[in-house]
């Protein structure tokens, strides 16, 4: 379901929804790496499930367009870690790209419902 | 903004790669890290704890090479990897890159050096100032297809153009390739030099390095005629004397002066052969005389198209005016056209037959690396595993094919050099064809990249095509065991050597036809006897033997005794056995005049031109020359008897076709233009061919006792022209010097221009169609030996992936011979079917090209001819036999258990 990325695009909207879903993630402050693929899991109650490995393309692609910024800092345990960070542009766009996706939901399911009602 | 920042980003990854990736790698480690650290604190063991951290993570080699991704640089690393390892594989088998590479290079090299003469030919400007703008004004007979109505300008015409065109800068009228005779103090040298109006220098861009260029003062009547020299003739004839300028030379026993030097960066017209431009400084009002050229420049911002139609109109008004104007009409054409137009076709098929050789250079190739990629399959299969798509395992092998190409093109560069160099400087007509030079400049580097890249393609791309489709299950199965390559490999193999054997065949055919036409014309019978005989080109030079007589010069009866005193003197030389006087020579050029038959001769313009000749009445004896009717000269034609002449077969055929000509008379229009003689057939003698791969030209012969009055146009109507044409009974270059100091003895004042052996006429005549044959000839080997090396390699291959079968055939009890027979019984049809399609091929061109290219000298050998190709055919069959066979024998001679266990 997460799309994994074979090429730098340069396209201009997110691509697909895990990089909407990293930028949520760091709206309520900065985290490593890990604990944004843990979030990710448990906010969504385990439906959304990633191998950790292909957020490490999102966020260099994030980072290259200037949406998150990070610096290397200690975790809770004492490790190495490097931290993300949300930047002015990227809240920006989290709220742009919020409100795409809430009126894209809702058509698909104004779509879906007329089916569901017969199927009822 | 955002562009800028992920320009900046991707930059800074790249510059700094290694610490990015480290520190990506570090991300990872620790990511890893903290999650197992949180799977142990949760309760689990640790190697479980790492197990599940693992598991969570994914793949972290493609996590890595994502996230890489992502910079975008990734093509350049993967290029360079694939380039390293490209080369890498290469340098292990050089056996393989060395055939390939020379293949490539000699194919490409070909093909550039053709393209780079094709460029100075159609693309490159003219090294003269404005060169689009200079065209080339022509008459042109209306009613008469082109080219063969276009004709040159008359000196009224010209001045009438001059006044009458507004389109033009400058319009200029020249009169070249003329020979000279220069006379200087100790001897007599021929010089080629060229008549110029004064609008020719400025027109071209010329500088004069010593002196100045003609000015119109030069033109005035009542100076000495101005003379420029060449640098080449400066340096050649006075050896860079200083003081040159301003002294008088000796052109044909007439002084000029010189008044400059030209600078030596000048290209010349016809190459570095001209050594000087005298002024045209006299007037002729013969608007028939349509023998000089016309060359101009346009106003800018006009067209040749409104050019023509400007000239149009003024020929139009012209033909009205004039009499001798009606009928013709006007051709503006670039000057490109003027300079090359003769050598385009010719070389147009030289650069196709140079591609044939690319083609089957890069079949070659292709085939080659088909062979490889047989036992590449594990590695391909390997990769395939590790996760390589089918693009990614392609655009590898399309950068091995890129490698070569390159590699092949370096090659090919400094072949194209060297081909073109010598090429130039050993064509008989390099210098003419080479105006500015023949150079590798942009155009031809920029060709020359466009062909490594289409032929990287076309060979690299099958075989990558083949090779990336691996069959993963069975490649990596059986360790060590190299599979036999499937029906699929064989097919392409087999089109592959197919398509080779019918390119090669195609350009041994054509090689083969020119050499045998070539052979042909050496041999041909020229008509006479041209075994040691010996022309001497005279000028006799003192007024005395020249009077005038009405606006005509005439030889006086001094010049008729001093002749024949001179005749008797040779004949008298020990080893002479005869002596006979020929006007132009047999075998060279003739003068022609027009020529009626049956009737007065009523128009100049329409009659037909024919060779008309004096000669002595030895002439026809000693020439062998065979008389068919009546008579030939006597003592008893002279001054007095009734004019008489003497004709050969084709001028019978021509004018005579179907009556008896003796006893017939002939009109021939002289050269004043108004004076018409009437002379009588008393014989025909056979036909002498003045070149030998054309039919002998029609040829009235008179008596020198008769020689008419004649007007010789330009400088030498001062000097009588005489050819003495002896017969010696030894070799005649040896005798040449004696003949000349008798010569001199007799008449001190003679000039001798040239003396020639009739066999060397012959031999130069063959100069161009030789010279075109040994290219051909060189070409046509390379593709033969490309040929051998292609179905060599493909046996060889063959054999090595099939050693493991072999060995168990043998080991089964199959003799060697069935084994040489299996591997042949591939390999032969292949190659008839190649020849089968070739000879198609061949026999479908050479219908096209006789049509297009009938110039080309092909009379005595027709394009379809069956020896040749037969010839031909059985060459390349024997070639590619022996090619296969030598690894064929390699297998019979296979030792079974050294195959059964080694495969």
């Amino acid at each position: 379901m997460p799309p994994r990325s074979n090429d730098a695009g340069r396209i201009e909207l997110l691509q697909g929804p895990l990089d909407m879903l990293v930028l949520r993630t760091l709206l309520f402050g900065p985290m490593h790496g890990q604990a944004i693929a843990n979030s990710i899991e448990h906010t969504s109650d385990d439906a959304l499930r990633i191998d950790h490995g292909s957020l490490y393309p999102a966020l260099q692609r994030l980072q290259m367009r200037g949406w998150i910024a990070a610096r290397w800092g200690t975790s809770e345990n004492n490790r190495r870690a490097k931290y993300y960070r949300l930047t002015a542009e990227g809240k920006r766009q989290l709220h742009a790209e919020t409100s795409k996706w809430e009126r894209l939901t809702a058509a698909v399911v104004r779509i879906m419902r007329p089916a569901q009602k017969e199927t009822s | 903004m955002r562009w800028w920042d992920e320009c900046r980003f991707r930059f800074a990854r790249l510059l700094k790669r290694r610490e990015a990736e480290a520190d990506l790698e570090d991300e990872i480690r620790s990511h890893i890290e903290i999650e197992v650290q949180q799977n142990i604190d949760s309760g689990m063991r640790p190697e479980e704890a790492q197990w599940a951290a693992r598991l969570k993570f994914g793949n972290v080699t493609l996590a890595h090479e994502d996230s890489r991704a992502q910079w975008g640089w990734l093509w350049v690393e993967r290029l360079w990897q694939d380039l390293r390892c490209a080369a890498r594989m290469f340098a292990k088998s050089p056996g393989f890159t060395a055939t390939a590479v020379i293949s490539l290079g000699l194919g490409m090299g070909a093909t550039t050096a053709a393209f780079s003469l094709l460029n100075v030919m159609f693309f490159r400007p003219l090294p003269y100032p404005g060169p689009d703008r200079l065209v080339e004004v022509l008459e042109r007979e209306l009613g008469k297809p082109e080219p063969d109505s276009l004709t040159g300008v008359s000196m009224p015409t010209y001045r009438d153009w001059k006044a009458q065109s507004r389109s033009f800068e400058s319009l200029a009228q020249v009169w070249d390739g003329i020979p000279f005779v220069l006379n200087q103090r100790d001897r007599s040298v021929e010089v080629l030099g060229g008549f110029v109006t004064p609008e020719y220098f400025p027109m071209l861009g010329a500088r004069a390095c010593r002196g100045r260029l003609l000015a119109p003062e030069d033109y005035l009547p009542g100076r000495k005629t101005a003379v420029v020299l060449s640098h080449a003739s400066w340096q050649r004839l006075f050896g860079l004397n200083p003081s040159v300028v301003g002294t008088s030379l000796r052109l044909e026993g007439k002084p000029h002066e010189v008044v400059g030097v030209m600078c030596p960066e000048f290209p010349t017209f016809w190459g570095e052969k001209v050594d000087l431009w005298i002024a045209l400084n006299w007037q002729v009002e013969n608007r028939a005389l349509r023998n000089l050229s016309v060359i101009g420049r346009m106003k800018p911002g006009t067209s040749i198209r409104a050019v023509q139609a400007e000239m149009d109109v003024i020929a139009s008004r012209l033909a009205k005016q004039y009499p001798q104007q009606e009928g013709f009409g006007v051709r503006v054409q670039p000057l490109r056209t003027y300079l090359y137009g003769d050598y385009q076709k010719r070389f147009l098929a030289f650069f196709a037959a140079m591609v044939l050789v690319l083609l089957i250079a890069s079949t070659n190739v292709a085939n080659l690396l088909l062979a490889r990629g047989a036992g590449r399959e594990k590695e391909m299969a390997v990769r395939a595993s590790l996760g390589a798509g089918r693009p990614r395992l392609m655009r590898q092998l399309l950068t091995e094919s890129a490698l070569l190409s390159c590699l092949g093109m370096a090659l090919g560069l400094l072949v194209a050099h060297a081909g073109v160099r010598l090429g130039v400087r050993f064509s008989p007509e390099g210098a003419n064809v080479a105006t500015g030079g023949v150079s590798l400049d942009w155009r031809v580097l920029g060709f020359a990249a466009l062909l490594a890249f289409l032929t990287g393609w076309l060979f690299g791309w099958f075989p990558a095509l083949r090779v990336s489709r691996p069959n993963l299950n069975e490649s990596l199965k059986e360790a060590g065991r190299r599979p036999v390559a499937g029906h699929g490999f064989w097919r392409t193999q087999t089109v592959l050597v197919i398509a080779q054997t019918a390119f090669s065949l195609v350009l041994l055919a054509g090689a083969g036809l020119m050499i045998h036409n070539v052979w042909r014309q050496l041999r041909v019978t020229v008509g006479c006897n041209t075994e040691r005989v010996l022309q001497i080109y005279t000028q006799l030079t003192r007024s005395e033997y020249m009077e005038k007589a009405g606006k005509l010069n005439r030889m006086t009866p001094k010049a008729g005794l001093t002749i024949q005193a001179i005749e008797a003197r040779i004949k008298a030389i020990p080893g002479v056995i005869g002596v006979g006087l020929g006007g132009s020579g047999a075998l060279g050029g003739c003068y022609s005049r027009p020529i009626s038959a049956g009737g007065p001769l009523v128009s100049r313009d329409r009659a037909q031109r024919s060779c008309y000749d004096p000669v002595s009445p030895a002439y026809f004896g000693m020439l062998d020359i065979p008389v068919l009717k009546g008579r030939v000269f006597s003592e008893s034609d002279s001054k007095q008897s009734s004019p008489v002449a003497v004709i050969n077969e084709s001028f019978a055929k021509r004018y005579f076709p179907r009556e008896d000509p003796v006893g017939k008379t002939v009109d021939v229009g002289l050269w004043d233009d108004t004076d018409v003689e009437r002379r009588e057939i008393v014989g025909v003698v056979g036909d002498v061919r003045q070149r030998p791969w054309a039919a002998a030209a029609p040829a009235l012969y008179y008596p020198y006792s008769q020689l008419p009055p004649e007007f010789r146009f330009g400088i030498s109507y001062e000097h009588l022209m005489v050819t003495f044409v002896v017969r010696t009974a030894t070799d005649p270059a040896r005798m040449a010097p004696v003949v000349g100091r008798v010569l001199r003895e007799v008449a001190p004042d003679i000039l001798v221009s040239w003396n020639v052996t009739m066999n060397d006429i012959r031999w130069w005549s063959t100069e161009q169609p030789r010279f075109y044959g040994w290219v051909l000839a060189i070409f046509a080997a390379t593709a033969l030996v490309l040929v051998a090396v292609g179905v060599f390699g493909v046996t060889s291959y063959t054999v090595s992936q099939r050693t493991h079968e072999i060995g168990i055939r043998m080991a089964l009890g199959a003799h060697p011979l069935h084994v040489l027979r299996l591997i042949l019984r591939n390999g032969v049809p292949q190659i008839l079917i190649g020849l089968a399609i070739g000879l198609g091929g061949t026999l479908a061109l050479a219908r096209f090209l006789e049509a297009r290219f009938a110039d080309l000298r092909l009379e005595e050998v027709k394009p379809t001819d069956p020896g040749t190709l037969a010839v031909v055919c059985l060459l390349v069959a024997v070639v590619a036999a022996l090619a296969s066979l030598i690894p064929a024998r390699r297998a019979a001679r296979t030792d079974p258990m050294a195959a059964l266990r080694c495969a």
